[in-house]
């Protein structure tokens, strides 16, 4: 049976709106190979709940809501992956972390790569709040002290657990420090995420997630 | 962040000024200009000045090298950081999506280039160390979350010390400042690869000759005015382009309360020497023996006044720079910050103006490592740190080896065009020409297969196709040469016609590229017509 994303086109017959942001319709090589060889039902989860939980810490860190990411998706034309607000809902339910996943469609790859292209635009869009908001974690811990005590860092992790906690299925019995810690690291992978080649990086780490050794 | 690009005076002068680093790269133009249509670069170098906001200007730390050194700090920065982003994966994986099938060793380290994985206080797992910590190489560690050890290894000086503490926004945006680097270094030809064997005997003998002239102008310095005068024998010609501010913008984002500078040294590398890198010692940059002097202030832009052997200058066709470039556009959506160019659109990233200049003397930067099995000319030259998993981690150090014939020779090749210069007659007479400066698609075909070609059992003869080519880098057609290259055709490895297995040709032709798959597994290409 072949994997979602191996169905998925793969290289030379993208649909031109591929080449929306100045680039051509020739898929990247990263893009395509890797992928080729996940087919592995947990594989395709795992990448599923990375992309859900980046997503996640843009919502709670930077207010960002589903609005915005369509209206990224419409920027930067790759609307027909992600169409409304409820494709996008159900995408994001796929995770297997949520509550309530299962009965979704599978993600394929350009479904994936829409996801990526939203994450790294919309984290580039609020680069300097990540910024800040990173460089606040830098200060604090070298201060020892704990996140709490900057208020950007405070909400965001209060928002962060509260949303996890209610939309993952574990959340109620993850530790506290657990999902901070997540979220802190979540913060810094933004930043990586909003500059020059960013969705390259959570592209490959998507594929290293996916690919698991 | 921008970056006034300049080719003044003679000189291409790149600088990259995020807010917490400076990344400087000059380069000299080398007088083979003359022979040839494009301009040629030589003596590439580069000064990356850490400007931490919370450290006095005057105590700010210099780093400076040549392009091998800018290669291996971008590979090791980059690297790092993919593996940095890459815990986040991993730990999603341990703590929510167990899978048997993974055999990542989660609490010993069994190599010394294995990652390894510790406990934090929350019961986290995280990477504690990148792959590359070898001694005299240059690589990154971790401490904490936010704060990231740079080991400089050959790069060190007196004054940075063996390592730099990094922070996050730091790494954030020496990262940022490497990776705009090469996209733009993606608009000159590629170079010449490196050449492991051979370099270490000409930095050598660089470092001889330098050793020896020191010595020399030294002692008749001494004896004509009986000083103790120290005559170094570099007496840098500085470029004309320190017009540009020593200063990056002004961006600090948060004003540091803790005036105390971070730890800024390691008690590990006290002594690094070097490896697998062809590079002179830390230590012998205070020394005049070195073939690349340091630069001790920020902004002195320090041509080699050494006549360094020019090691296989190396010239690429306008094509393959073109081509090269093509790949940039795909991972597209890359907004680029603060109209910084972005992988994702070479559009922005490349300017046209570098498109012809050839860099001579110099390997390339950025060319994927062995690890990277689609590793080729036209991916961006971040490329190489495709994921590194346990058991391919490969040191950071190490240079391309496998490609390296193919680079020389296709620099060789390239320099024949119009070169009169005996240095390199020398060089191009050891490199037969090929055709890799002209259709790169042969490499992308050679690289392609290299990864997938397995010999049958019981196949003694060598398989012969000829593959023709779409302009786009996919497959047209596959000829079988002779009976048995058919034979074993769904055994080749060979996709069906309609796969990309190349990059795009630049221009716009159909290369027709012979495959030869060899019993023992080697991998040949090159082209037809």
């Amino acid at each position: 049976m072949r994997s979602p994303l191996e169905s998925a086109p793969m290289s030379g017959d993208r649909p031109p709106d591929r080449s929306s942001h100045g680039a051509s319709s020739v898929p990247s090589r990263w893009e395509r190979l890797p992928f080729a060889a996940v087919s592995d039902p947990v594989q395709l989860d795992n990448i599923k709940a990375h992309l859900d939980l980046v997503l996640l810490a843009l919502e709670t860190l930077a207010g960002i809501g589903s609005d915005a990411i369509l209206q990224a998706a419409a920027q930067l034309k790759v609307k027909t992956a992600i169409a409304d607000r409820v494709t996008l809902w159900r995408l994001r339910q796929s995770s297997p972390l949520r509550n309530s996943s299962g009965g979704r469609k599978k993600l394929d790859v350009e479904e994936a790569r829409s996801l990526v292209l939203i994450i790294c635009h919309l984290a580039q869009q609020h680069q300097e709040l990540i910024r800040r908001a990173v460089a606040l974690l830098e200060q604090l811990t070298e201060q020892n002290r704990p996140p709490h005590h900057a208020a950007l860092l405070g909400d965001y992790l209060d928002a962060f657990a509260n949303a996890y906690q209610e939309r993952m299925n574990d959340g109620d019995s993850t530790p506290v420090e657990e999902l901070e810690h997540l979220a802190l690291k979540l913060a810094i992978d933004l930043l990586f995420y909003s500059g020059p080649g960013g969705s390259r990086r959570l592209w490959l780490a998507l594929l290293d997630r996916s690919t698991n050794r | 962040m921008s970056n006034p690009l300049s080719f003044l005076n003679g000189s291409l002068h790149l600088r990259y000024t995020p807010p917490t680093c400076t990344l400087e790269v000059t380069a000299k133009r080398s007088p083979l200009s003359r022979w040839t249509n494009q301009p040629t670069l030589k003596d590439l170098r580069f000064s990356l000045s850490f400007d931490d906001p919370r450290l006095p200007p005057e105590k700010r730390i210099v780093v400076s090298g040549d392009r091998v050194l800018l290669d291996l700090l971008y590979r090791a920065v980059t690297d790092y950081v993919q593996n940095f982003l890459q815990q986040s994966s991993h730990w999603l994986n341990e703590r929510f999506l167990p899978v048997p099938t993974l055999d990542r060793p989660s609490e010993v380290a069994t190599a010394p280039h294995s990652p390894a994985w510790r406990q934090s206080e929350g019961g986290v797992t995280y990477l504690q160390e990148t792959a590359n910590g070898q001694p005299g190489s240059i690589y990154l560690k971790p401490r904490g979350l936010v704060t990231h050890d740079l080991i400089l290894g050959p790069l060190a000086t007196v004054e940075s010390g063996p390592s730099i503490a990094l922070g996050a926004i730091q790494l954030f945006d020496l990262a940022a400042a490497l990776d705009e680097y090469a996209n733009e270094a993606m608009a000159l030809p590629p170079l010449e690869i490196d050449r492991p064997q051979t370099r270490p005997v000409v930095w050598a003998g660089a470092g001889a000759a330098a050793a020896l002239l020191v010595v020399g102008l030294a002692s008749t310095f001494w004896r004509l005015y009986g000083t103790t005068g120290t005559t170094t024998a570099s007496a840098p010609v500085v470029e004309s382009t320190d017009t540009q501010k020593t200063q990056p913008p002004p961006l600090a984002p948060v004003p540091a309360p803790n005036p105390g500078p971070p730890p800024p040294l390691s008690a590990r590398q006290s002594t690094p020497t070097p490896t697998s890198t062809p590079t002179p010692t830390p230590q012998a940059s205070a020394t005049p023996k070195t073939p690349e002097p340091k630069l001790e202030a920020p902004q002195e832009v320090n041509p080699t006044p050494i006549p360094i052997p020019s090691d296989a200058p190396t010239a690429q066709t306008g094509s393959q720079a073109e081509s090269g470039r093509t790949p940039l556009m795909i991972p597209g959506g890359d907004a680029p910050p603060s109209g910084s160019p972005s992988l994702s659109a070479p559009s922005q990233s490349s300017p046209p103006v570098l498109a012809p200049i050839e860099v001579a003397p110099e390997p390339p930067p950025f060319r994927p490592p062995v690890t990277a099995p689609e590793a080729d000319a036209g991916l961006p030259p971040t490329l190489p740190t495709l994921p590194p998993t346990g058991d391919q981690s490969n040191p950071k150090g190490g240079v391309p080896q496998t490609q390296g014939d193919e680079w020389a020779t296709a620099g060789a090749n390239s320099r024949l065009q119009g070169s009169g210069d005996l240095n390199l007659l020398e060089e191009e007479a050891q490199a037969p020409p090929s055709a890799f400066d002209v259709t790169p698609q042969v490499r992308d075909v050679k690289t392609y297969f290299q990864d997938r070609w397995q010999p049958p059992e019981g196949l003694t003869l060598t398989l012969e196709y000829t593959l023709v080519l779409n302009e786009d880098g996919s497959l047209q057609e596959a000829i079988p040469l002779g009976h048995t290259a058919e034979h074993y055709l769904d055994r080749t490895g060979i996709p069906l016609p309609g796969a990309m297995i190349a990059s795009p040709n630049a221009s716009g032709e159909q290369p027709r590229i012979r495959l030869v798959l060899k019993a023992d597994g080697e991998v040949k290409t090159f082209l037809e017509r």
